[in-house]
């Protein structure tokens, strides 16, 4: 994926970008009129419709990936020119501003069209990072399949934990079925482990990293002076610390995924902030023309 | 109350039955509820069982809801034959057996695909996570197009609305500001419909010329229709809200454009030299010179070019600059003097022209109009010829009949001898008069044609007549502006000498044009795109609103001067009328 969208035909769409980038510049380099740079000057008129232009027809990617009968290019062709054209758009809407910026409609619609550009930016190096990372953390596994797996821990563990007495039994099934994987957006990116469990005189207590239900189980394994109670709670602690590696590493892919994707959850509302801001921005400057 | 419960095994074999006594039965996915629900998508505590009288209560303590014969509450009582659904597992009453008082019957969801299932019951989304796109985005738009558009736009609907916005935290229309006002312009505050009168429509030069009411025309529109200048807005050249701020427009390009090729732009009407910028495209300097025509409007102004050989300014007054400004000193009355420039030049209160030279000021000093060697103290009047000659004889006169020398009281002719006869008295008289005549007529030929006049003026001796002799003094006029299609500042040049710009002390002549020719200029001053020297555009000289046109009234065509207030004028002071009346 990384490299495909990049390299799309050669990184056709790079040229493309390059060469607006470069007339923009050379434009705005070669004409020298009388006033300072402004966005109302002949170029000035032209590098904002180009930019108006790009951003309505960025903001259009959101709509034609979704259209699957569409035969206008492909979505990769699309993506490939959206990342170009909107890495041009710095250059050509910057110099639409002539370098003036104030505490105004027209900043804030260049600042939001920056977040957008720049959370984009993120979106590529996240593409280009954390896929990798992914596979590395599952081994290729598929989510289902480590749940699979949890599942089939947890099927031992109680089975186990029978063995080890009742008080045991309640507390493992309780540190099963209090296991959290992600919750709040943030948590999900921190990797937050809210798992509890119900211990007995200790109440509900966090089991984060399962570190409280292995403590339990080898305080009883201290305790227990029956061989076979004994053998069952050592294969148990075996058991959970499995468990809490096999959901850090879910942890890890839940966060790895977030991170993958947080950056959209900036870049699309901001873009339609930035579209709104735009239109307000046009309106308003041919009001008080 | 006493509760049998029937679970149905998924494998479909033997149900298992257990009693339960207690007020209620608590069932969720949790372990220590008394049923446990093996689904991962309900909550630890999903919902309760109590007896009401007769009746089974089935009430949701959490968030979800359970389906009681296919229908969604959040709470029913369960009669017999009722089945309440509660996430995938099925809760069906039945006849209650002996020593019970209800009967249900379980049947847990089933048990296949839990292991992929495991997972669902987290949230492990973003969104799930309570990130959303359309949600946000949607609010972004309003908010964004409320704040900045809206609102702001009030101001366009009315007077009331624009101030209410403007006195308050609301947003204004000030945020469509895209920068500063020029400092000029600043005491309009947040005023925008000060010149943004119509929406959509570019400023107009009516709400320009509101204030500045005596702007002129570049071109004359009565003379010249030049099409470039009457479509062209104030606004195209003074460009406000930039940073920086820049209102008058120094870039000579503009200029260019028209007078580059003015021939092409008027028809042939104007015989302007083209030029286009000072160092690389002007055309030589033409001074105005004073034409002395002698008609009945005496003084005629001539443009001629400085280094044409018509360049001779016709002043009537002799003038020799060399001699005045001789290095070792010109004799005067009280010995010899040593002349400046700024003896006889100086300038204006602005520092920028010079003053008129004037006789009484600047040449009575040492030019004494004195007519007899006798009589150093007496001078003539400066500037009135015809009675120079009544005065000279009336001062023969006296000077005969009473004294030679009035002042020793002695007289030439003794006109009062005792016992004279009173004829003999007349006829010396009039030998006095006569001899006063030839001695005032003499004094007259030589002061106007020799001395102290002719050394000055050009003077003619007009044909003899009855009345006797008689002489025209010529008339002096001296330029006041040489140049008076550009502007000059001497204040600037004060660290210049005089004679570095002005060849006065090579002039033997009144005739030399004493004006520096381009050249001279061009030694300081470049092009508009000057690198070295100093770049001078067309406005460092030239003004583009000529004060000699008319006033600018952009809302008659042609410009016509009004001496009356203009619709636009009397239509702002209503409204600045109404306001104050509000503010009171």
């Amino acid at each position: 994926m990384f490299e495909s969208f990049l390299t799309y035909r050669s990184g056709r769409w790079f040229w493309w970008a390059l060469a607006l980038s470069a007339v923009s510049i050379g434009l705005y380099a070669w004409h020298d009129l009388p006033d300072p740079p402004n966005g109302g000057t002949w170029l000035g008129y032209t590098l904002g419709s180009v930019a108006a232009a790009l951003i309505v027809w960025l903001i259009w990617l959101g709509r034609r990936k979704r259209d699957y009968g569409s035969k206008v290019g492909t979505v990769q062709g699309w993506t490939s020119a959206h990342v170009y054209l909107g890495t041009a758009l710095i250059i050509v809407a910057t110099l639409h501003t002539g370098f003036q910026f104030g505490w105004n409609l027209h900043t804030l619609a260049y600042t939001l069209m920056m977040i957008v550009i720049l959370s984009g930016f993120f979106g590529i190096w996240a593409y280009a990072r954390y896929p990798s990372r992914m596979t590395e953390n599952t081994g290729g596994k598929s989510r289902p399949e480590l749940y699979t797996e949890v599942a089939e821990l947890d099927r031992q563990l109680q089975r186990l934990a029978e063995k080890g007495g009742p008080e045991v039994a309640t507390a493992v099934a309780s540190a099963v079925e209090r296991t959290v994987v992600g919750g709040s957006w943030l948590a999900q990116l921190k990797r937050e482990d809210r798992s509890e469990v119900q211990l007995p005189g200790k109440g509900l207590v966090s089991n984060a990293g399962m570190a409280a239900i292995v403590d339990f189980v080898i305080e009883h394994l201290g305790a227990s002076r029956d061989g076979a109670q004994g053998e069952a709670l050592r294969e148990l602690s075996t058991l959970l610390g499995n468990r809490a590696r096999l959901l850090s590493r879910i942890r890890r892919d839940v966060q790895l995924v977030g991170l993958l994707r947080v950056w959209l959850f900036v870049h699309v509302p901001v873009a339609f902030a930035c579209l709104a801001a735009l239109t307000a921005h046009i309106v308003s400057v041919f009001i008080y023309w | 109350m006493r509760l049998l419960i029937r679970t149905l095994t998924a494998a479909g074999g033997a149900p298992q039955e257990r009693a339960f006594y207690g007020a209620q039965l608590t069932l969720g996915r949790a372990t220590d509820q008394d049923l446990p629900l093996p689904d991962r998508h309900l909550p630890l505590s999903f919902c309760e069982l109590t007896a009401d009288g007769g009746q089974l209560d089935l009430r949701v303590v959490a968030d979800g809801a359970a389906f009681v014969n296919g229908r969604r509450t959040r709470g029913a009582k369960l009669s017999i034959g009722d089945s309440a659904d509660l996430g995938a597992s099925r809760l069906t009453r039945v006849e209650a057996p002996a020593d019970f008082d209800f009967a249900i019957e379980f049947r847990p969801a089933a048990e296949v695909g839990e292991e992929g299932a495991f997972g669902s019951q987290f949230r492990q989304t973003l969104e799930l996570g309570g990130l959303a796109r359309r949600g946000p985005s949607w609010a972004f738009v309003g908010l964004i197009l409320a704040l900045f558009l809206v609102l702001p736009g009030t101001a366009l609907i009315s007077q009331d609305a624009a101030e209410l916005t403007r006195a308050t935290p609301l947003p204004d229309d000030s945020l469509w500001s895209s920068g500063p006002l020029h400092t000029s312009h600043r005491f309009m505050g947040n005023d925008c419909s000060a010149c943004h009168v119509d929406a959509f429509a570019m400023v107009r030069d009516q709400e320009c010329v509101a204030c500045h009411t005596s702007m002129t025309h570049h071109v004359d529109p009565a003379v010249h229709q030049v099409a470039e200048i009457e479509e062209t807005r104030c606004a195209s050249c003074h460009k406000e809200h930039n940073e920086p701020s820049v209102l008058v427009q120094r870039d000579q390009r503009e200029c260019a454009s028209c007078h580059g090729n003015l021939e092409a732009h008027t028809d042939g009407a104007l015989t302007l030299a083209n030029a286009t910028d000072f160092a690389a495209n002007h055309p030589e300097f033409k001074v105005s010179l004073l034409r002395d025509t002698a008609g009945e409007a005496p003084w005629t102004v001539e443009r001629v070019e400085l280094g044409a050989p018509a360049l001779a300014e016709s002043s009537n007054l002799l003038f020799p600059h060399d001699v005045h400004l001789a290095a070792e000193g010109i004799e005067g009355p009280r010995g010899d003097v040593t002349l400046q420039c700024g003896d006889c030049h100086q300038t204006d209160p602005s520092g920028a022209y010079m003053e008129p030279i004037s006789m009484e000021q600047h040449c009575a000093d040492c030019h004494l109009l004195t007519f007899d060697p006798g009589m150093p103290t007496r001078e003539l009047p400066h500037g009135e010829p015809a009675v120079l000659l009544p005065i000279l004889e009336e001062f023969y006169a006296k000077q005969t009949l009473v004294g030679a020398s009035l002042e020793a009281g002695r007289p030439a002719y003794d006109a009062r001898r005792p016992g004279g006869d009173t004829r003999m008295e007349a006829a010396l008289r009039q030998e006095a008069l006569v001899f006063a005549r030839q001695q005032a007529l003499a004094t007259a030929e030589d002061i106007f044609e020799r001395t102290t006049c002719a050394t000055c003026h050009e003077v003619e001796r007009l044909p003899e007549s009855d009345a006797g002799p008689a002489w025209h003094v010529r008339p002096v006029k001296l330029a006041k502006v040489w140049m008076p299609k550009s502007f000059f500042d001497h204040g600037p040049h004060e660290n210049e000498t005089c004679t570095s710009c002005h060849a006065a002390e090579q002039s033997e002549s009144a005739a030399d044009v004493l004006m520096p020719a381009i050249d001279s200029c061009r030694a300081c001053h470049g092009g508009g795109e000057e690198q070295v020297l100093l770049a001078s555009t067309c406005i460092d000289c030239h003004e583009f609103h000529l004060p000699q046109h008319n006033l600018l009234r952009p809302e008659v065509p042609g410009s016509v001067l009004r001496s009356a207030r203009t619709d636009f004028d009397r239509q702002r002071a209503a409204h600045r009328q109404a306001k104050r009346e509000r503010g009171r």
